[in-house]
């Protein structure tokens, strides 16, 4: 183990869109060279990795490729279809299920989809698409490519169960992310290049030397605003830039507010800014907490009743802001919950259309407005996962033009005196980012846009 | 200013020699830099164990003979012959390249075992090995020094390895096994935040020299015996989250005055001793002092802190919630004490504003249990 | 951890006992168990230096080692005790039911060790034994490899939620009561005992000083305690080896004797204690859904029997990728069902799992018996509906599937919708299995109103993950070229090197 990271400088780059445009290319060239069994693209949040999924699937069916595309929940697989369709008619596309399913509607009016529960169903279809657990059930067929999506939140023991279906690999993922886990505690794995917890991407790695890993190097959805404190907290050894310019993105109010001064106040620094930190009274509480809870749903709420229109690259004149523009993450699925259930409580009609989830579920999802609830709010200590930087990067990530964080002040006191008691292992690699040091690095951002409630 | 501080801290500690920080006191500042009662006694060299004993609750970290024994003799063995089975280790197991090798002695400096002669030894004889002048590749014993809040801390790795990749690696040699590539964590970890406390004094001894600290790896090179066997093997620690930890923690004591300052002006923990050093000062005396400072309790500072039976009962005798540990407490919120907790659930006492949720959760799990232990279930 | 658990140990600390935390003993525990309290030579690794071990309290059988550091010693006592645990695990192969693939034991061994450091010594003890060879140099008598193999076996099916076949009994008593105390402190016997059954002449505090006093009670081990050590254990090592080598059999067998004593002074209390906690746990009835977790541990007995005999190699070292991925499968699957099974069988961790809203309790207040739907395949089934109203904090969303203790097995119900007010929840149920096979549901298979009735989340039936064939690990895996590098049987099976041995 050599475990001193090298950071390669990155060149500064004139044009985003050219950059991305040279790094699809040599993705799509280290594939049609014939010497790879794997290439990795390691994705930044909103880097465009649907778009290379899409574009990497049509390259491969133009060279006569039969590929299959894996990812990890029935909505990805959702989104990945109806995208494929929409943007290459030409191909005929496979939906493979399991009993039980319900194809959304945006699918079901699809007229060159099929949605089938074998693969016999969809003997027709160029590109087939499934989840890894569906694919973990197919037996005796074997594909030339299949790309798989969300990568790194793949397991290894899952990877174990699927490489038989296909000879070569496009793994694309956002390595930043929360890593996967198991709720079974034992250390006897530790230090395998084989773990079963581990993602399948690094345990692929471990194995194949050689393999070319590329990184796409813009993200498309995060602002100008986001992006450099992202990469600096949640990407410390690689660079990405924002693709729109300080210019492109904006929110403004449709109504003047005066009735609730802490949210509307809250709600103007994130407009103008990028970012907010709404900050309650320092507390110890449990994570369910009604006053942190019901804020986040009441900023939401705020936010529907006085009206925003967000203008960005693709409105350039506006486009009014809908309940399902916004998200609420948390870390707890009993939050997600009782979030839900304070958005209720605000009797706004359409707040119930805010989509509140755990950051787990959030991943590889992007909003126009994202409130979290910060992991550390209110606590007394800081556990490894409510540190977790990936937990923390999703929630942080999933926005095109404001972030606003919620959290009972005191955390900057609960991460100065954590101890660090992690366990050490021999061989291997720590992991990196730091949870601790990516906290550092967002509370001093959040705090130059603290709004004290 | 500064000079206010360690007047304040000396008379903490009163007339009782000052002890300094070692590797090992340094490596538990990362335990629980939460605790004001164990900063304070830190950084003001106060004798905890003495302390402790005296207001009736000593420390029970005494080591077996067996484990010193075995730790003194398997280090002698990877030593001998020059480092013999230490080189061994290092090509095979390793697989390094170590081009030549020169073994330099610093256990002492011509019969002079005193820490500041051996440590302007080791500076010169590693000054000289990073400019490439020395032909010194292992260096057995040096002494190392760190100022801490002002204060020399000498501190004495087991072996500094130089040239492994063209830097300075910290060998540590230790008598837990490691077994089929796995060793035990906690085992580890002490090691290894030990290590790190010699990474940052050779960063810094290098550093003063104009090195950067890019000579010193922040991997450590761990040797311990293989399996069940005498026969040593290796393995490399990446220290990098560590040294960065213990990095943040030593910058922590230079803050120490915020805590001081809060102190009332007459607060000591002098033990007052005799000239046969036993302690004068009345027991309740000092346990009234110590009582005065605000302590952070958990279960784990049993594990490593000289204070931590005399902070368990004062936890206990306070009803606070810290005797159950951490993931039992983080239930009840900002509520303290046992008296709180079954007040509110017995709805006996008003919740105040902050806790009127909680006390509604509370209710609920009492009549849960209530419920429960009327069904005949409670033994 | 749930509110519920959290407020037993507060009531716990407040009354000065321990709470209880479940109604039921969710092991099995046999009627023969063997009991097994080893103590360890501190800073070496695995190095044994003394055991107690039997199958009833009035005959436990004292093995010690003079000298722990002398490897001859070292397998002569791992023998030893082996032959011990070797008849007991043996006296349970002998009563098998069933034909060819069902066939099995139907009993099985149970090991007890007083806490979690026993098991890892007894894996330790294991690994040390499993690839000793039985002639060539450093020959080791033939039960050693054989009883190495066996503790593996024992110590990794352990690592499975809810088996029974090893367990330390710390883990047996924290299972079923709430102590005072944290975590850390219960995982000293001792202690724990202090909080659940104190001498009858102590009230808690007292026995609670007394089990950290090692003059008073000493550790439950695998570690002495190191002023036992210090004070007495090494000057008594030393007359055994200056015996020794003086060849004077007299003092050999008097600083044998000795060493013996001390030893039995240290390992007693301990032996009667574990004892002592197993008539306690006796005491607490044993779960319905034990018996057939139970029956799993059978089967693995059986199976790892068969394979013995079959003359099966040693576990290796580490798992290869196919074993991990396995293993890991297996673990979780256990451990889901473990947690859903006890929920379902006990009030206690049901209502845990209620007071965090994953669970509730409640009476029914509205319900459509006859309700009925047809299915794609145009069949009418019965999808009778119910309206439960509880005050328990529910989180559960609709179209959750439920299972319910309250009902006959099989019941099977989804949530259609959740109402709350204040404190107050409906939640408006279909019912969608365990009705029978006619168009009416059968007769107490719908509930009915003013019944109590508690529900919740059906954990699922998870399909066994299918992996490559353990030869085949496919590129992912894998390096190219590296043919396997551990072996199944290592290289240095006829003898681990000893170095320079002192």
């Amino acid at each position: 183990m050599r475990t001193d990271t090298s950071t390669t400088p990155e060149p500064a780059v004139p044009c985003p869109a050219a950059a991305a445009v040279a790094a699809t290319q040599a993705i799509l060239a280290d594939m049609a060279d014939g010497r790879h069994r794997a290439v990795v693209v390691d994705s930044p949040p909103g880097a465009g990795k649907s778009t290379l999924v899409v574009r990497a699937a049509q390259e491969l069916t133009e060279g006569g490729e039969r590929p299959i595309i894996v990812a990890q929940t029935n909505n990805q697989v959702d989104d990945l279809v109806v995208r494929l369709a929409r943007e290459h008619p030409g191909i005929a596309v496979g939906r493979l299920s399991a009993t039980g399913y319900n194809p959304p509607p945006a699918l079901g009016a699809l007229t060159n989809t099929t949605v089938g529960r074998t693969l016999a169903d969809l003997a027709g279809c160029r590109i087939i698409v499934a989840t890894a657990a569906k694919w973990a059930t197919v037996r005796d067929a074997t594909f030339g490519w299949a790309i798989l999506d969300e990568a790194y939140q793949m397991r290894s023991d899952m990877l174990l169960q699927i490489v038989e279906r296909f000879e070569r690999g496009l793994f694309v993922g956002d390595p930043g992310q929360l890593d996967p886990f198991t709720i079974v505690g034992t250390e006897r794995w530790i230090g395998l290049p084989h773990d079963p917890t581990q993602n399948g991407v690094s345990v692929m790695l471990e194995h194949n030397r050689n393999i070319p890993v590329h990184r796409l190097p813009v993200s498309w959805r995060l602002p100008s605003s986001a992006a450099p404190t992202i990469a600096q907290a949640f990407y410390p050894f690689t660079h990405f830039t924002a693709g729109t310019g300080d210019d492109t993105r904006a929110l403004e109010f449709s109504t003047a507010g005066l009735a609730r001064t802490d949210l509307d106040e809250t709600l103007v620094q994130a407009f103008t800014t990028g970012w907010a930190l709404h900050e309650l009274p320092r507390r110890h509480v449990p994570r369910t907490d009604t006053q942190t809870l019901q804020t986040a749903a009441d900023l939401a709420g705020r936010l529907l009743v006085r009206g925003a229109v967000a203008t960005c690259e693709r409105h350039p004149d506006g486009r009014p802001l809908k309940a399902g523009d916004i998200a609420i993450g948390v870390a707890h699925r009993d939050q997600a919950d009782l979030v839900r259930a304070a958005l209720a409580r605000t009797g706004i009609p359409n707040a119930p259309g805010v989509a509140v989830d755990t950051a787990n579920r959030l991943q590889g999802r992007e909003f126009e407005v994202v409130i979290v609830v910060h992991p550390l709010s209110g606590r007394r200590d800081a556990t490894a996962f409510h540190l977790e930087a990936g937990r923390l990067c999703v929630l942080a990530s999933r926005h095109r033009q404001a972030c606003i964080v919620v959290a009972r002040e005191g955390i900057a006191d609960l991460l100065d005196s954590h101890p660090s008691t992690d366990p050490v292992h021999l061989s291997v690699p720590a992991k990196f980012p730091d949870g601790w040091e990516a906290n550092q690095v967002m509370l001093a951002k959040l705090a130059q846009h603290r709004v004290a409630a | 200013m500064k000079k206010t501080v360690d007047d304040r801290l000396a008379a903490l500690r009163g007339s009782a020699k000052r002890l300094d920080y070692n590797a090992r006191s340094l490596a538990a500042l990362e335990n629980n830099p939460r605790c004001t009662l164990r900063a304070l006694l830190d950084a003001s060299g106060s004798d905890k164990t003495a302390i402790a004993t005296h207001v009736g609750h000593p420390p029970s970290f005494g080591q077996s003979s067996f484990a010193i024994t075995r730790g003194n003799a398997f280090e002698a063995m990877v030593k001998d012959n020059g480092c013999a089975e230490l080189l061994r280790v290092l090509r095979e197991t390793l697989h390094l390249t170590l081009p030549e090798v020169g073994y330099e002695d610093l256990n002492d400096v011509g019969g002079d075992g005193r820490s500041k002669e051996r440590h302007e030894r080791t500076e010169e004889v590693l000054l000289r090995a990073a400019r490439g002048e020395g032909d010194g590749t292992l260096f057995d014993h040096p002494m190392l020094r760190l100022l801490i809040g002002g204060h020399k801390a000498y501190l004495e790795p087991d072996l500094v390895a130089l040239r492994i990749d063209g830097r300075f690696h910290i060998v540590e040699i230790k008598s837990f096994p490691i077994i089929d590539e796995q060793a035990d964590s906690t085992q580890v970890r002490a090691a290894t935040t030990q290590a790190c406390a010699y990474i940052i004094a050779l960063r810094d001894l290098l550093g003063r020299a104009g090195i950067g600290e890019q000579a010193v790896s922040d991997t450590i090179v761990l040797v311990a015996p293989k399996d069940f066997t005498n026969r040593p093997t290796g393995a490399f620690v990446d220290a990098r989250k560590q040294v960065a930890a213990l990095t943040r923690q030593l910058s922590r004591i230079e803050r120490i005055g915020d805590l001081v300052d809060l102190l009332p002006e007459d607060l000591t923990f002098d033990l007052a001793p005799d000239a046969e050093d036993r302690p004068r000062r009345p027991a309740e005396e000092l346990t009234e002092a110590l009582d005065r400072v605000l302590v952070t309790y958990r279960p784990d500072c049993l594990n490593h802190c000289e204070m931590a039976f005399y902070c368990r009962s004062r936890a206990r005798a306070e009803a606070s919630l810290d005797v159950l540990g951490p993931v039992v407490r983080e239930q009840f919120g900002g509520i303290d004490t046992t008296t709180m907790v079954m007040g509110l659930a017995r709805g006996e006492l008003t919740p105040s504003e902050d806790q009127v949720e909680m006390a509604a959760a509370l209710r609920h799990a009492a009549r849960l249990r209530a419920e429960l232990e009327d069904l005949g279930g409670a033994a | 951890m749930s509110t519920l658990s959290a407020l037993a140990h507060v009531q716990a600390m407040e009354s000065m006992q321990a709470v209880p935390l479940t109604e039921f003993r969710h092991r099995h525990l046999s009627g023969r168990p063997l009991v097994i309290v080893p103590l360890a030579m501190a800073g070496e690794a695995g190095a044994p230096l003394a055991a107690m071990v039997g199958s009833a309290k009035r005959n436990g059988t004292l093995l010690v080692v003079a000298q722990p550091r002398n490897r001859d010693q070292r397998f002569a006592f791992a023998a030893d005790l082996g032959r011990i645990v070797m008849d007991y695990i043996d006296s349970f192969r002998q009563d098998r039911r069933g034909e060819g693939e069902r066939s099995r034991y139907t009993e099985a061994p149970q090991i007890l060790v007083p806490n979690p450091g026993g098991v890892k010594a007894l894996a330790d003890l294991g690994r040390m034994c499993r690839f000793r060879a039985t002639s060539g140099p450093y020959a080791v008598p033939d039960v050693v490899p054989e009883f190495g193999m066996w503790l593996t076996f024992l110590v990794d099916w352990a690592e499975q939620a809810g088996t029974s076949m090893l367990l330390p009994v710390t883990e047996m008593l924290t299972e079923h009561w709430a102590t005072g105390q944290s975590t850390l402190e219960d995982q000293n016997l001792a202690s724990l005992m202090a909080w659940i059954s104190p001498p009858s002449s102590l009230s808690v505090e007292q026995a609670m000083a007394d089990a950290e006093n090692p003059d008073v009670c000493p550790p439950a081990g695998p570690s002495t305690s190191p002023e036992f050590d210090n004070r007495d254990l090494a000057p008594a090592i030393r007359r055994f080896d200056t015996a020794r080598t003086l060849g004077d059999p007299h003092a050999l067998a008097a600083a044998e004797a000795e060493l013996r004593e001390l030893i039995a002074g240290q390992i007693q209390p301990t032996w009667r204690m574990v004892w002592q906690a197993i008539s306690l746990l006796r005491s607490v009835p044993e779960a319905p859904r034990t018996a057939k977790r139970f029956e799993g541990d059978c089967k693995a007995f059986t199976d790892y029997s068969d394979y013995r005999d079959s003359g099966g190699l040693p576990q290796r070292k580490r798992d290869t990728a196919i074993g991990a991925a396995r293993r890991l499968g297996r673990l979780e699957r256990a451990l889901a069902e473990f947690e859903s099974d006890m929920a379902f069988d006990d009030r206690f961790v049901l209502a845990d799992r209620r007071s965090a809203g994953e669970a509730f309790d409640g009476t029914v207040v509205k319900a459509e018996p006859g309700r009925t739907v047809t299915t794609d395949k145009n069949r009418r089934v019965p999808r009778p509906r119910v309206t439960v109203r509880t005050e328990d904090p529910v989180r559960l969303a609709a179209d959750t599937k439920l299972i319910s203790p309250s009902l006959p097995t099989g019941h099977k119900a989804t949530i259609v919708s959740v109402l709350s007010d204040r404190d107050v929840t409906q939640i408006t149920l279909e019912i969608t299995g365990g009705m029978g096979r006619g168009r009416v549901p059968k007769q107490g298979t719908v509930p009915e109103p003013g019944q109590r009735i508690a529900y919740l989340p059906d954990p699922g039936w998870r399909p066994a993950p299918q992996f490559p064939a353990s030869d085949a690990t496919p590129w992912t895996h894998s390096a190219a070229g590296a043919a396997g590098t551990d072996p199944a049987v290592p290289e240095d099976a006829a003898a681990e090197e000893w170095g320079n041995e002192d």
